[in-house]
């Protein structure tokens, strides 16, 4: 009878067969941390049986966890994921704020709680990510992230040994300054207000002011200089007002600076048609470009840069602005210059067309002033 | 090298975006069923246990008790995590030189269930300097040298044990070695005829040795007795997953990919049993390839860690659903360095041959030629490498 229980205790505890071990995965988390130069968002999948271990899930103990005990332990979930992973400045720890609402996805060995988090850092510096979870509780846990970072990915395994990574934008960084000149580019470009007041800016160009825009000029370079001027006078204009709200100096409300945009078009529009100002129009273009810098202002604002990397940050995205709006100005002249002796120019481009932008700033004007909705665009 | 870079950053945004996350329209839905445990201790003393471990890390009888209880759980269910948080537990000593005996044994156990085959052998070494007569430390050194290759070595082993142990263990042992070594006809009769007159013998015991009968029986290409044997072995032990492994073999073996079908539908967690699975759907030719998409997210998966113990099914996924020979060749060799079953041989030949490089299979030929195989599945390859050749 010792014999048998011996050998019951031999079969139950012991395995033949070293081969079959490894029949599933170990344990590890999934983590998505997209990291924009002080602030991260955070998209975690945590296994819901890693959790039964620590925490429990089974309320009623039948074996199973349903949604509506991961409900019940929202909560526990919650702390105990924030105790493990930690955003860290230069100085002191930052704030990382979970989102209360608990979702489910399902990865290829069980079902996972998604748990998702948003971190801000006053200070400036390198950022750091401290991933403990599980690490105290089981060895083999690892934490598997893709960090991202204006399109581009790393890899990386958190792990007992290396429980730290370093979320690194240094001011020399070449990407960081070019992150800011494309996306002063691309708001040039995808903003369709932006691209009106150009066109509109650009119409009379060809035609001399002398004449109150009735005659074309005679020669292509300095009238393109002219043209480059009233741009860049307007660049340097918005820079000014951008900078102002970049820090905290100046805050003015969003509807009025939309509304106001739609307003220097309609004044530059019916400048065309009627001759008003003829000389130096490059003054009037940069108070209007005060008036524009407000409208970009909100980009910077959001991200709450340290003051080394803002100003590295205004740098690229007004000179994106710049280079964005030379490159239209470059695509569009030409074409303006060689049409300019035509009557289609002047009767149908050049009073037509601004004739359509001040009805079309008109109409802006009146939906952003009064949050009407006139317009399909 | 770039290539594979490509791969492991493709690899990661497959393996890291799971599915797609959604809230469960009802509280009652069932997101998770935990296996049953065979431990007495449930879950909730095991958490609190733990907790109470983590006030006192060094305590060793109550870090002892958890240890055993989430074994017996790693044993039942074959999930690796158990083998971390095992470690967890008794961190405290699980990277001494010379830990307390007790942990020395469980250290060994996982150590080898994680396949790190050499540091599990010096551990059990220690152990039976010790303890000769530890038969349970004794039976792991066996198999493990079986599975690494070296017979002469894990014959010594079944031989330590003669008179410490039921007859049937000793004779199992021998048996499982010498079909590997040229007398496959006397260790499946010796098998057979102990098995007549079992006595008073624990089923599971019973069980183990009938599956044993069916491997050898599989090898000899006596179809018939092997299903006749897995299916006494499959009676006694029903969720022992080697059991259905080699059952699957067979009827993969044989052609019958729906029997296949429905013996493993449930088994989709275990990765050997799911390969199975996805092999069988290969084979039934059906449209639909569910089980081959699943296993290799769960490929991508474990790669993303940098797991390796998954090169045997890895290899065999490569070869006979991606059909990709030389992928599925490399990693058979990469697997057949550390273990050297008749499976782990069978796929370093067959990748070989459909890669038309049988020279890559020329150690393994040699290693089973040395060892007199008469696995009849092996010989067959080996004639036709050496008509290539």
């Amino acid at each position: 009878m010792k014999r048998l229980k011996l050998l019951l205790i031999l079969f139950f505890t012991i395995s033949f067969f070293p081969q079959i071990a490894s029949a599933h995965k170990p344990s590890d988390s999934y983590l998505r941390v997209d990291y924009k130069v002080n602030s991260v968002a955070i998209h975690w999948d945590v296994a819901l049986k890693d959790l039964e271990y620590i925490i429990g899930l089974d309320i009623n103990q039948d074996r199973s966890i349903t949604w509506g005990e991961v409900k019940q332990r929202r909560k526990a979930i919650l702390d105990f994921a924030a105790s493990g992973l930690k955003l860290t400045g230069k100085e002191s720890e930052c704030k990382l704020d979970f989102s209360p609402e608990l979702q489910i996805d399902h990865h290829s060995d069980g079902a996972y709680a998604v748990i998702r988090a948003r971190g801000k850092c006053a200070e400036s510096g390198p950022l750091k990510l401290h991933y403990s979870l599980f690490f105290d509780s089981d060895a083999g846990h690892r934490g598997i992230a893709m960090i991202q970072r204006n399109g581009s990915s790393v890899p990386v395994i958190f792990s007992p040994e290396s429980p730290t990574y370093t979320l690194s934008v240094q001011e020399q960084d070449p990407q960081f300054i070019g992150h800011f000149l494309f996306q002063g580019m691309d708001h040039i470009w995808k903003g369709f207000d932006h691209i009106l007041f150009l066109v509109v800016l650009l119409l009379p160009s060809v035609l001399t002011a002398a004449s109150g825009f009735e005659k074309p000029v005679e020669k292509f370079w300095p009238a393109f200089i002219t043209m480059l001027k009233v741009v860049t006078a307007f660049t340097v204009a918005h820079c000014v007002t951008l900078s102002l709200v970049a820090f905290d100096v100046l805050t003015i409300s969003p509807y009025l600076v939309e509304g106001l945009v739609a307003f220097t078009i309609l004044l530059t529009a019916i400048n065309n048609l009627l001759a008003v100002i003829k000389e130096s129009f490059w003054i009037v273009c940069g108070l209007f470009g005060l008036i524009h810098g407000f409208a970009f202002a909100t980009v910077l604002q959001d991200l709450k840069l340290p003051l080394n990397e803002l100003l590295l940050a205004l740098l690229g995205f007004n000179l994106g602005v710049e280079a964005g709006q030379i490159v239209i100005v470059a695509v569009i002249f030409p074409l303006c210059f060689f049409l300019r002796k035509t009557a289609l120019y002047r009767k149908l481009l050049f009073i037509g067309g601004s004739g359509i932008a001040a009805a079309v700033a008109f109409l802006w004007m009146l939906e952003r002033f009064f949050n009407l909705q006139l317009l399909v665009l | 090298m770039k290539k594979i870079f490509f791969f492991i950053i493709l690899s990661f945004y497959a393996g890291i975006a799971g599915a797609a996350p959604y809230t469960p329209d009802s509280g009652s839905e069932v997101l998770e069923t935990l296996p049953y445990s065979l431990s007495s201790t449930s879950s909730a003393d095991i958490r609190k246990l733990q907790k109470e471990l983590l006030g006192s890390p060094e305590e060793l009888p109550r870090a002892l008790t958890l240890a055993k209880a989430l074994l017996k759980d790693a044993s039942t269910t074959g999930d690796p995590r158990f083998y971390g948080r095992i470690e967890a537990v008794l961190s405290s000593w699980w990277k001494l030189k010379n830990p307390p005996v007790e942990v020395r044994k469980i250290r060994a156990d996982v150590l080898q269930k994680q396949h790190h085959f050499d540091e599990a052998l010096t551990d059990l070494e220690f152990l039976l300097a010790h303890n000769p007569a530890d038969v349970q430390s004794r039976y792991m050194q066996a198999s493990i040298l079986r599975v690494i290759g070296k017979y002469i070595e894990a014959k010594e082993s079944c031989q330590a044990m003669e008179g410490k142990t039921g007859a049937l263990v000793v004779l199992s042992c021998h048996a499982g070695i010498d079909y590997l070594m040229g007398e496959l006809k006397g260790a499946r009769e010796r098998l057979e005829k102990a098995l007549q007159h079992p006595g008073r013998i624990s089923p599971s015991l019973i069980g183990y040795s009938s599956g044993l009968l069916g491997e050898i029986a599989y090898a000899g290409g006596d179809y018939r007795r092997a299903a006749e044997a897995l299916e006494v072995a499959r009676k006694l032990s029903p969720e022992d997953p080697y059991i259905l492994s080699l059952l699957a073999d067979l009827y993969l073996q044989t052609g019958q990919a729906d029997r296949v079908l429905e013996l493993l539908k449930d088994e989709s967690a275990n990765d050997t049993l799911l390969l199975r699975l996805a092999l069988a759907e290969e084979q039934s030719e059906s449209t639909e390839k569910v089980y081959a998409v699943q296993f290799r997210e769960r490929l991508n998966e474990a790669r993303l860690r940098g797991l390796k113990v998954h090169l045997r099914e890895e290899s065999w996924f490569m070869l006979d659903i991606e059909k990709d020979p030389n992928e599925a060749l490399q990693l058979a060799l990469e697997n057949w360095t550390s273990q050297k079953e008749p499976l782990d041989s069978l796929l370093v030949l067959r990748s070989a041959l459909e890669a038309n490089n049988p020279a890559a299979a020329g150690q393994t030929v040699e290693f089973l030629k040395r060892n007199n195989t008469e696995e009849v599945h092996l010989q067959k390859l080996i004639q036709k490498l050496e008509g290539e050749r």
